[in-house]
């Protein structure tokens, strides 16, 4: 159970945030954990619920289509983490400019990881966690690529 | 993983409040279920068997826990929890609008998601059972699956159901 990486065909959401149009390549970091009714589709993709806050009951699914295939994503799910535990180093109140806190989260409340073309110039990413039931939040960490988080989480 | 078990007693404050119905009881004492047991408080012995608390809904602060008694032992469900699943997701053809006579579509679900499954009641679709699962906090399905109520251990443990099940022939008579 972990976080996978893969591309967006389409991704419709009831929150105002509308992803889709900011990643940048259109890639993207998800967890697996917050997957729901995938199914493949017939060009060999898949769809499914995604559950961007799964303890909140208030907080209905968005649906995803994207270019990964359902093999691919078991695969990712069976994963094991080399800890439950990530650090990373968030920047405080959104300025990049500011040092970074080395702050650790447990892998399955991270929901999304992203960059946009501004986070790619500037080597940073996006990460949108929860702490747990209770609280979503938005930071920015100190990561130059998706691929780099992916790597300190599996290896 | 899962555990097939004869379920003498449910108390729950939804609707069904007849889950065992009165018919299994009168005829057999019980009813088998398969419970995810990530959904069991409060396990404790029950004279051979066990009683404890289960959620159908675990991440929902408002829903109540049912009462369960049963004829599987305290240990019999640690060792299922303590059983690893072939794959942490799983894929079973769900009915549109749960109508049998539909082709079945494969959906792929986490385990941990699925609550418990029954058996479906018509003789005419042996091939079907009840799942019940959550699509997270969000909502409580209830969906009609194309999958034998006894070939679903042998899926969640093998990722098939190639396997001979060994539920004793009681659950048939009862079906």
């Amino acid at each position: 159970m972990g976080l996978f990486l893969t591309t967006i065909t389409d991704w419709t959401t009831k929150r105002q945030e509308k992803y889709q149009k900011l990643l940048y390549l259109n890639y993207i970091l998800l967890n697996t954990n917050r997957l729901c009714d995938i199914r493949e589709t017939t060009d060999g993709h898949t769809e499914f619920l995604f559950h961007q806050a799964p303890d909140d009951r208030r907080c209905s699914p968005d649906h995803i289509t994207c270019g990964t295939s359902l093999a691919v994503l078991r695969g990712w799910h069976d994963a094991v983490e080399t800890s439950k535990f990530g650090t990373f180093d968030i920047f405080p109140a959104y300025d990049i400019t500011a040092t970074p806190v080395a702050t650790t989260i447990e892998w399955e409340n991270v929901a999304m990881i992203y960059q946009t073309r501004n986070d790619w110039t500037n080597n940073v990413c996006h990460m949108i966690y929860y702490l747990d039931g209770w609280k979503r939040r938005n930071v920015i960490i100190d990561e130059n690529s998706l691929l780099h988080v992916l790597a300190e989480e599996y290896v | 993983m899962i555990i097939l078990s004869q379920i003498t007693k449910w108390v729950d404050n939804r609707d069904s409040k007849q889950r065992t119905h009165p018919r299994d009881i009168w005829s057999l004492g019980y009813r088998w279920f398969i419970l995810n047991p990530n959904r069991i408080v409060d396990l404790k012995v029950r004279g051979t068997g066990s009683s404890f608390k289960f959620s159908d809904n675990h991440r929902d602060r408002r829903e109540a826990n049912s009462y369960i008694e049963s004829n599987s032992t305290v240990a019999e469900i640690i060792t299922a929890h303590d059983t690893a699943y072939f794959s942490k997701f799983v894929t079973l053809g769900f009915y549109p609008k749960n109508n049998p006579t539909r082709t079945p579509i494969d959906t792929t679900t986490d385990v941990g998601d699925i609550a418990y499954f029954d058996d479906y009641n018509d003789p005419n679709y042996p091939e079907c059972c009840w799942m019940v699962y959550n699509s997270k906090a969000f909502k409580r399905i209830e969906q009609l699956v194309n999958i034998s109520f006894l070939g679903i251990p042998d899926i969640l443990l093998t990722g098939t159901t190639s396997t001979t099940s060994t539920t004793p022939a009681a659950t048939t008579e009862q079906r």
